[in-house]
């Protein structure tokens, strides 16, 4: 029992693209060890002794295949954009909000977020209600087009996230948007 | 009217009940205990700190973060969330996940690239700082 006390090993991946993040950890000795190249791993025993090794991408998929397979696509976002001012789709051209629902039924999505967004001109509490008024719209178009409200969540920021920084008290049509985030 | 006082509770709850993440998808058989309450986990089930997940044999549940972290839990595993923080308006987030058995892969979301000790893995005895990345923890009995 004592003998085989647990292990535990960590591999860094490439992100799709071949992009590699980085992992650290901090030993018992204090030494700070970095992991930051496609398929280094670290295998760490309970005393928290590691030993660091360079794994490669077929002893990965054999040993972790099933684990990898399983992950699912990320979230993926749709931005449509609106008037100054304005929560108004009419007469918009609404072919992303087709895109989005074709994806989220495909997908068979457990949760669409809603996200109201507008520029920097105004008071701050104006534009934090034209973000819900957008929000709302996009929702209630998105479920007329038979998605399940129960998925769809609302959330408005105003003009506390901008997608492009711009002067202060300056329009931005970038801005002025709702993204809808299909998890 | 009739409507709205039935879209009422449903708004209320999205403004207070903020969950750190979803269950995109279950294989198999997973259980999430919730409050001390263990039940089957299902897709589109929230998960909020403290929660615990566990999986059987030949099972894995995935999980989808707000900050679009995504974690998939292998088979054999229990994982929870011991803490969770994602306020983008305020540029505010921390991610503390904690692997006590099993193994688990993740892509990491917008929290681990907001510092870089906004995220970190503890698996056993062991804590891990993750800055931004696709990586996959394994404890080994």
């Amino acid at each position: 029992m004592f003998g085989c006390s647990p292990k535990v090993n960590v591999v860094v991946l490439p992100e799709e693209g071949g992009k590699v993040g980085a992992v650290e950890y901090v030993g018992v000795d204090g030494q700070k060890q970095v992991l930051d190249k496609a398929y280094e791993a670290i295998a760490i025993d309970k005393s928290g002794e590691s030993k660091k090794a360079n794994l490669d991408a077929a002893t990965v998929a054999q040993k972790y295949g099933s684990l990898l397979s399983a992950m699912p696509n990320p979230p993926k976002s749709f931005m449509i954009f609106f008037g100054s001012e304005s929560a108004s789709l009419d007469g918009k051209d609404l072919s992303v909000i087709d895109e989005a629902v074709s994806y989220i039924k495909s997908q068979k999505a457990v949760e669409v977020v809603c996200a109201g967004h507008t520029d920097g001109l105004g008071q701050k509490s104006y534009n934090r209600e034209l973000s819900l008024k957008r929000a709302k719209a996009v929702s209630e178009l998105l479920s007329k087009k038979g998605v399940d409200e129960r998925l769809i969540v609302v959330r408005h920021y105003g003009c506390a996230n901008p997608l492009e920084k711009v002067e202060k008290g300056k329009s931005s049509p970038k801005n002025r948007r709702v993204e809808m985030i299909v998890r | 009217m009739w409507k709205l006082l039935v879209l009422l509770p449903f708004f209320a709850f999205a403004a207070w009940g903020e969950a750190a993440a979803v269950v995109k998808s279950v294989s198999g058989e997973a259980r999430l205990i919730k409050n001390g309450v263990e039940r089957a986990a299902q897709k589109g089930d929230k998960i909020e700190v403290k929660d615990k997940i566990k999986t059987l044999k030949n099972s894995n549940l995935s999980l989808i973060f707000s900050d679009n972290t995504v974690v998939t839990v292998g088979q054999n595993s229990e994982f929870s969330v011991d803490e969770y923080l994602f306020e983008p308006s305020e540029k505010k987030g921390r991610f503390g996940g904690n692997l006590q058995k099993g193994s688990l892969a993740c892509v990491t979301g917008l929290i681990a690239k907001m510092n870089p000790e906004s995220m970190k893995m503890q698996a056993k005895t062991a804590t891990m700082g993750i800055r931004g990345t696709y990586f996959l923890i394994e404890v080994e009995e």
